[in-house]
């Protein structure tokens, strides 16, 4: 006897197949038989014709302050996503001593594009450790499993405040520091690491986001402090780290690297690099070294204004520029000066750089 | 939006700078400053 019977939906399995019409059985909380069922079941739903799939699991999301104050995690739910990652990039909330709260959120409402007063006003501070923001999770009721990776810009803000996107080298007992706090976090639940290298990630007022200013050298001591050979798993907005440094560090450490990164998007201007890519990961992985490209399944797109224009900020002619307000920007934006530097960057562009240049890609908006 | 400004919503940059001499990053960015720098882009 089944525990429950899904009877007459159609099937999308998740793995390409054509649709399917059939029953689906569970038992003890997993699949037991998909095709014609005419057992009984403890609970027999008459799906009448509707489509049934596998809950999406969602690699990439930033729930991790909305989650505080929205347990329905809007939208996702309602697009068919049953897990959501969180803490992606390494831009996490905790740990977040009382002090460092305000100087967390600042720099996620720019980089995330997030409204500061809302995360002001929403977050509700209950937890300092990541083990206490787990435990608030759980608390909270999430309407989708939650997947937590502790974020080296989180530990590093934790350990070395406003210097962390100014300084370069930590100390030896700050990195020790974070470290620790890398290891503590997987010992509470973390699933991983979540990290950036990328130019494209900025804070409040333009800095950097923390990680992105790190020898590579500190990256690879959090990974090596995540545990053991495959514990855990690493997601990095890897910006111009090429994947053969990230093989080195998968290699060295045993552990599962998962590169997200705008370089895997295609890109008219450079055709083949995105392929390129996946080329070094799929070699990676014939060596026996597992890294892996994350990409999404629709193009990267931004809507902003000139008064905050957050694609433009990894060329360099907008470094000085990122905490002006609209006066001082429109002063710049007027001089000759600015435009031929701007100009320049674009035609020699960052690696990792968003905005190449490509003006059938911007769009002026409808009213 | 200014109302002479209506017709070049949802035009691209590179349409909109198309059959004249404009360079399209000066086009951008003058159309960004004669609307206080509130225009939309996406």
């Amino acid at each position: 006897m089944y525990d429950l019977v899904i009877r007459g939906a159609t099937i999308v399995d998740g793995l390409g197949h054509d649709p399917l019409s059939a029953d689906v059985a569970v038992k003890a909380g997993r699949i037991a038989k998909i095709g014609e069922i005419p057992a009984a079941a403890s609970e027999v739903i008459d799906a009448g014709g509707l489509t049934l799939m596998p809950g999406i699991i969602d690699l990439h999301t930033h729930y991790d302050a909305q989650v505080t104050w929205d347990p329905t995690l809007s939208p996702s739910p309602s697009l068919g996503v049953t897990t959501a990652v969180m803490g992606n990039c390494g831009f996490g909330i905790v740990p977040s001593p009382p002090n460092l709260r305000d100087l967390i959120m600042r720099n996620l409402a720019v980089v995330e594009g997030m409204d500061i007063d809302a995360l002001r006003a929403g977050i509700d501070w209950q937890f300092q450790s990541f083990g206490e923001y787990l435990d608030a999770m759980r608390r909270c009721g999430p309407y989708a499993n939650l997947a937590v990776l502790v974020g080296h810009s989180a530990v590093r803000t934790a350990v070395m405040g406003e210097e962390a996107s100014v300084r370069r080298e930590p100390t030896a007992a700050e990195l020790a520091q974070m470290k620790h706090l890398v290891a503590e976090a997987m010992a509470q639940g973390a699933i991983g690491l979540g990290a950036s290298y990328s130019l494209n990630h900025s804070g409040w007022g333009g800095v950097p986001m923390p990680s992105t200013i790190s020898d590579l050298s500190e990256f690879d001591a959090l990974v090596g402090a995540m545990g053991g050979p495959g514990r855990g798993v690493v997601e990095i907005s890897s910006g111009p780290i090429s994947p053969d440094q990230m093989e080195e560090i998968a290699a060295r450490h045993g552990r599962r690297i998962f590169m997200s990164t705008a370089l895997a998007l295609y890109n008219e201007q450079y055709p083949e690099r995105a392929i390129g890519m996946f080329d070094s990961c799929a070699a990676a992985q014939a060596r026996g070294n597992e890294l892996y490209i994350l990409i999404t399944c629709q193009p990267l797109s931004f809507d902003f204004t000139l008064a905050s224009a957050y694609p433009f900020y990894s060329h360099p002619a907008f470094d000085p520029i990122k905490a002006y307000d609209r006066e001082q920007l429109k002063a710049v934006f007027r001089d000759e000066s600015f435009r031929d530097r701007f100009r320049a960057d674009l035609r020699t562009p960052r690696p990792g750089t968003v905005f190449l240049g490509n003006w059938d890609r911007i769009t002026v908006a409808a009213p | 939006m200014k109302p002479e400004h209506a017709g070049l919503a949802d035009r691209t940059i590179a349409e909109i700078v198309r059959d004249t001499n404009r360079d399209p990053l000066d086009a951008m960015l003058d159309l960004g400053l004669d609307e206080d720098l509130d225009t939309g882009c996406d």
